[in-house]
Parts: structure tokens; sequence; C-alpha cells
């Protein structure tokens, strides 16, 4: 069973807890990656709405590994420098960091640019003051995206 | 603002998982490396000696050093092109199964009974075993006849993304 948040969102992620450690092991990270090669956003883009949807939903925990970008370009059918523009892109935006021998990990859990952050406290703000409330708000950025 | 269409034609939808088992690596180390420790206590000799300790002791580091590499994860990644394997730091053992070879795939359960699958990278004539713990394991079965046992976190996530490719 797969629940998406948005039905329009590039990325479906599965809402489920595994806990493997009752089995032996002690780390275990799994995702789900989906891409759309006729879609006319770009790549890289895509890849890091899959990982920001991943830390949002709780799918990717804090602290856990990515897959290596040559694996995951194999098996997307990408350039393995569009997997690592995404990752490096991430790591701009302080979602992933990057250890020497160890890969690209979550770093945090807060997945919004600050920018982006930004500029919806004010759009909550202007809103307000012309009497706009959230759910005609929400409306609104529904009808825009 | 996507436009991206829920099923286009170019739409890969796929499963990443990523399943370690470090005290089992700890414990084959120790395991392997037991036996040729005292080899290396009993020879006489100097360090360039054949006959002294550096050839057993070099044996042990260098098995361990092996199971390190190989054994601390196994990376699988699902989906339209076919299924990929990497175990380890070097991404080697590794293995990709191409959908047209994978007849079906199912979820098993391997059994602490049977212990020699849990063992990490393990090949027979008929089965190969990726797996690192007991536990569902995904299990393929290939055209060729042989099984592929693998240990990924989620196997039923897995399963629905190849049969689904």
């Amino acid at each position: 069973m797969v629940t998406t948040m948005n039905p329009a969102a590039d990325c479906p992620v599965r809402f489920q807890a595994v806990d493997d450690r009752e089995n032996g092991a002690n780390n275990a990270s799994t995702m789900r990656w989906t891409v759309d090669h006729s879609s006319r956003e770009p790549l890289p883009l895509q890849i890091v709405a899959c990982v920001r949807q991943g830390v949002a939903s709780g799918e990717l925990a804090v602290g856990e590994q990515l897959p290596p970008a040559a694996e995951l370009a194999a098996a997307l059918s990408v350039d393995r420098n569009t997997v690592l523009a995404a990752y490096r892109r991430l790591r701009d935006d302080g979602v992933l960091e990057f250890r020497r021998g160890r890969g690209a990990r979550v770093a945090s859990a807060v997945t919004e640019p600050a920018p982006v952050t930004e500029a919806a406290q004010t759009l909550v703000a202007v809103a307000r003051r012309h009497g706009l409330g959230r759910h005609d708000l929400i409306r609104l950025i529904e009808r825009l995206t | 603002m996507t436009a991206s269409a829920p099923f286009g034609p170019g739409r890969y939808s796929i499963y990443t998982g990523r399943a370690t088992n470090w005290p089992l690596v700890a414990a084959l180390s120790a395991a392997l490396t037991v036996p040729l420790l005292p080899l290396g206590s009993l020879s006489r000799g100097g360090w360039l000696d054949p006959a002294g300790p550096a050839i057993p002791l070099l044996a042990a580091a260098v098995v361990v050093l092996i199971n390190v590499l190989t054994g601390l994860s196994v990376r699988t990644a699902a989906g339209p092109n076919g299924v990929s394997v990497h175990c380890g730091m070097l991404g080697w053992p590794r293995r990709t199964y191409r959908l047209e070879e994978i007849e079906h795939a199912e979820v098993t359960d391997l059994t602490p009974s049977l212990w020699r699958l849990s063992l990490g990278f393990w090949w027979t004539p008929r089965h190969t075993y990726f797996t690192v713990r007991t536990g569902p394991a995904l299990r393929l079965t290939l055209r060729t006849g042989r099984s592929v046992t693998i240990t990924v976190p989620d196997p039923h996530t897995a399963v629905a993304v190849i049969r689904a490719a």
C-alpha cells in the first residue's frame, strides 16, 4: 500500500515502520525513489524532492546513510553527476552531510530551505493583513502548485 | 509546480535498502582469526624467518581486512534496471540481476537453524546468498534455476517494486 500526501507528488513514499533490530541487524535503511525522465522538471531537483519527502515522512531518519551516487544513478538510469548534483544541493541546504569514506548521510530533519521558509512567513503575514485565513491560504497555494 | 505525469513513460520507481550487521562482522573476524593466533604464538624464529610468526599474523590481518571491507553492509537497489547488490565499503562483491534474468521474486524467512544463511556472501552451485541476518529476506529465482537470497530491510516493498517493473 502506498500512501501519498499529494496526488501530484513525484515521490509516493511508503509509511511503514520496519523494525529490523529484532532480527539481529542493528541498522537498516529503506527508501523509495521516483523520477520521471519525461517530466519538464530537472532530474537533480526530482531527486532532491525524493530525499526531502523521505526525510519529512520519516522514511529517512537523521543519521541514515543514502545510497552511493553511482549505485543510485545506475538504478535510476541517470548520470552519476546528476545524483551528485542533487546530493550537493541537499548538502548546501543542510539536509545532508558528507563524510569521507562514508558517503552522504542525513544531517537534519528540517527540509525546507531557509529562503522558502522566510517567503512563507512573509506570505502568511501579508495574507493575515488582508484578512485571508488559513484555509483560504491553503486553497490559494493548491491553486498555484 | 511539477509537470510530471503520474504514470509517464519515463517514470522510474525504485527501491533502495541497506542492511548491516556489524556484530556479525566482528564475530566472523574473531572466528577466522582465532585459529591463526596460536600458530603465530607457537612459532619460533624472527620476523622474517619462514617459521616465525609473521605469516600467520599477516594471514589473520588480511582475513580480518577482507571481512571488514566486504561484510559491513549489503546495499540493494531494485527497479526497472533489475536488482543490484553491493557489499561492503568497496562495493564488492557486487552483482546486478537484470529483470529478464529474474523469473520470480518473493519474501522468504531465514530461520536461525540454517546458520550458514547468515554469514554474508555465500555461493553454492544452486544458491547465492547476500545475507547478514535471519528473518525476512528477498529471494529471487533466476531463469537459470539459481536462487539468490538477499537481506533487505523491507522485502515486501522490494518484491512489489520488482513485480511492478
